[in-house]
Formats: structure tokens, sequence, C-alpha cells
């Protein structure tokens, strides 16, 4: 019974962050979802943990490998956990900003019908959050590096900011591929597919990387984005009303049958 | 402050033959042995007594961790990422030595080589660690081609240049070290301006071998 409590306890112990990392981001992902609505939301608490994992593990081995060549003498396994606390932390950080951005997303649902709505606003504010959590949990990862490698502050820092374009390099791509994460107002109602890939976006990039350069040379946003997005709202209206239709078709038999 | 009062370059200990027989039989030892500490490195160059056992551990090193990135580009492509780095290394080698010689700097052909093997081993090492990212970025991104598109290829070619300047980056841990060579500037000088060559060998290699 002892050894059975031991080993609990030590697999809870282990999975802790990884738990505390999956209930952060799913919180932050429904609240970021409900923005467009609850089918977005719902389906947000699975895509951001995932997101978040998904980047971990697979830059975990360059990770270690950078660590290694800027002399943090530490075992993968070690890295490993050093590089999920920070994505914990980023999650916890989200996490606790998850009942503001549930708040805007209310707001932000309750205003206007155009095709837009006030996507720009709520897209810019997660971003935003999403940056400050970023740097807060990278500024913390320099001072944990420092410690537990016992390297100076300066290598620390170099080690954080080249774990960072790692991730940035591997997360960009990952939530490319696996848009939509906020949607359209005008596409409410809309059965999304889980994943976009590599689909083009608005602008026609099919992926993060083609995304940032469309970015960087300040490519204007399509003359008829507008059109476009309504477009892709107006999309969905055949499906609905087949539902609309199927749904009067099952109560007119089963009036009959009474 | 006189010559007499600086404190001498401590030399860290050569690896032992065990080490290094340890290194052949497990993968994680390799690992640390090439990426690890690149002053023993250096130390084993000037002690030159296990250079034969390490230039094969390099060797190896420089094949095999190279051989996963090189599978992404499919399985009849595996062997070009260790090409490319092996290959230009061993092409460029001899000239680092002829020069060397010119020079007056004193420096046998086999510890040059060892040293300079610490570039392909590195980027070979660098490689399997960017491999799982390139296998993501293969997987999520579209295969077609335009003069507007960035492809996985093209990030490949990023990569490939990253774990290149990590490989050569060791190189230049190893040689500030330890004083190897007689005139230790002047090797650095030479090192340098070899440097400009082996790169072009490399890029060149690379087009040739399609990588880029």
């Amino acid at each position: 019974m002892h050894a059975v409590s031991l080993i609990v306890s030590f697999v809870a112990g282990r999975a802790r962050p990884l738990l505390e990392l999956v209930a952060g981001a799913a919180l932050y992902g429904f609240a970021a979802g409900f923005g467009h609505d609850l089918h977005y939301a719902s389906r947000d608490m699975v895509k951001f943990p995932l997101l978040l994992l998904v980047t971990a593990s697979v830059g975990a081995t360059s990770a270690w490998l950078v660590a290694l060549l800027l002399g943090l003498e530490l075992g993968f396994m070690a890295t490993q956990r050093l590089a999920v606390a920070l994505f914990r932390d980023v999650a916890v950080l989200l996490g606790s900003l998850a009942p503001i951005v549930f708040f805007l997303a209310c707001v932000g649902r309750g205003r206007g019908d155009d095709p837009r709505g006030e996507y720009d606003l709520f897209l810019g504010s997660n971003m935003a959050a999403i940056a400050l959590c970023g740097t807060l949990a990278l500024l913390r990862q320099v001072r944990r590096l420092s410690v537990a490698g016992t390297i100076s502050r300066t290598r620390a820092r170099a080690i954080a900011l080249l774990w960072l374009t790692l991730w940035l390099l591997v997360g960009g791509q990952a939530a490319f591929w696996m848009r939509p994460f906020f949607g359209y107002p005008a596409t409410r109602g809309v059965r999304a597919p889980w994943f976009l890939g590599e689909e083009p976006d608005l602008r026609g990039a099919t992926n993060f990387f083609e995304a940032v350069a469309q970015f960087v040379r300040r490519e204007a946003m399509p003359a008829d984005l507008e059109q476009r997005i309504g477009r892709l709202g107006r999309s969905a209206e055949p499906r609905r009303s087949q539902r609309g239709r199927s749904a009067e078709l099952r109560s007119r038999k089963a009036s009959r049958q009474r | 402050m006189n010559a007499a009062d600086r404190t001498p370059v401590a030399v860290p200990a050569p690896h032992e033959r065990e080490e290094l027989e340890a290194a052949l039989r497990r993968p994680d030892r390799l690992l640390e042995l090439v990426l690890g500490a690149p002053d023993r490195l250096a130390a084993d160059v000037l002690a030159g007594a296990q250079l034969p056992r390490l230039l094969v551990l390099l060797l190896l090193a420089s094949t095999i961790f190279a051989l996963p990135y090189g599978c992404i580009f499919g399985a009849a492509a595996c062997w070009k990422v260790a090409t490319l780095y092996l290959g230009a290394t061993l092409i460029c080698v001899p000239s680092l030595h002829v020069f060397a010689t010119y020079l007056g700097l004193r420096m046998r052909f086999a510890p040059l080589l060892t040293l300079a093997l610490a570039i392909p081993a590195v980027a070979g090492l660098f490689s399997l660690g960017f491999a799982p990212i390139l296998g993501f970025l293969k997987a999520t991104m579209s295969a077609a081609t335009g003069p507007d598109t960035i492809s996985w290829r093209s990030l490949s070619t990023m990569l490939l240049v990253a774990a290149l300047a990590a490989g050569i980056a060791q190189l230049g841990r190893c040689l500030s070290a330890v004083p190897i060579g007689a005139g230790r500037r002047g090797l650095g000088t030479l090192v340098l301006g070899w440097l400009l060559v082996f790169l072009y060998v490399t890029a060149r290699m690379a087009s040739v071998l399609e990588l880029w």
C-alpha cells in the first residue's frame, strides 16, 4: 500500500506540470474560442493544449542540443523538465487571463453583425496577451536556467533566446496548421474543419512563414476582403438550411405517426 | 605584469581509452564526447595518444547522426546530409594541412583532421536535433513551389546552415580551449581563411546534392 502511494505521488509529481499546462491552456482556449461560438470554444479547449504540447515535443531534441552547445550541462530529461516548465508558465498565465478574454469575447459577440465584427480587436488583444505571458515566462526561465545549470546570466539569456527562436519556428507553423482558433463573426454556424492545414488564408499564404513574409512586406489585405468573409459565412447557409429542412421533415414525420 | 606572473592556461585532461570505447558502445556518450567538452577534445588533439580512436568516433558521429535528417528527403536520399558535411570537410582538410605547413605552423595531418571533423560531427548532431522539426514542417506544409511560396525545403536550408554554424562554433571552442599549433594566432587566422573556402565548397556541394 505504501509502495502504491509512493508510485502515485511520484507520478503525480512528474505529471503535475503537464496537467497544469493542459488545464491552463484549455481554460484560455475555451475563452478565446468563445469569441466566435461555443463550437469553436469547445474545440479550442483541445487545440490550445495540443498546440503547446506539439511545440514542446517537436523542438525537444534541438532545445537540448542548443543548451548543451552553450554549456548547460544537464541531461535530456532535466532539460525537458525546464522546457515544460516554460510552457506550463505560459499556460498558467494565459489561464489566469481567461476570465478577461471571456469577457472580451462576450462583449465582442454582442457588438454588430458585420462580417468582420470586432475580430481584429479581439485577435490583437489575444496576441498581446500571448506575447505578455510568453515574455514573462521567458524572463523567469532565464533565472531558472542560471540556477539549475549554474551558468552565467548572459549564457542563460542566450539559451532562452535560442529556445524562443526554435519554438517560434515550430509553434508558428503548428498554430497556422491548426487554424481556425478565432474565426470571423461571419462564419458563425459554419462547421469548420478541426484543422485547416495547408489551405490558403485570406491573403493566400499556405504556411506560417509565407504569412510572416506577407506581413513583413506589408502586403495589403485583398480589396474584396469583406466580400470574401461574407462568402465564407454564406457558404454555411445551405448546410444550415439543410439542417433546418431535415429537422422540419423529422417533426412532420413524427406528427404523421402520431 | 611580467610573463612570470601570468597564470598558465589549464589544459584539461584528454579522454581515457575506456571513455572512447564507451562512446563507441553508447550513443549518449558519443554525443557527450562530440558536444559536451570541446576543451577535452582539443586536449586529445594536443596529447595525440588516442587520435585513431577519436577519428573513428568522429567519422561515425558525422555519418550516423546525419542520417535521420537525410531520411526526411526520402529513404534514397538518407546519405546526402552526411555526405554534405563530411564530404566538404574531407575535401578541404588537405588544403588546411598544406597551408599550415607552408606557414610554419608545424601541425601533423591527423590532429588537424580530428579538429576539422568537429564540424561535421556537431553539424550532424544538430541535424539530428532538427530532424523532428523538419519532419513536422514537411508534414504540415504544402509541397507546391512558386515565386512567393516558402516550402519546407527552403526552411531546411536554414536549418542546415544553423547546424553548420553550430559545427563551426564548436571548432572555434576547441581552438580557443588549448594552445594548439606552434603559432596559435597564425592558426586562428589560417582557419578563418580556410572556413571561407570550406563554406563555399559546402554551398556548392549542397546544390549538387540538391539539398538547397
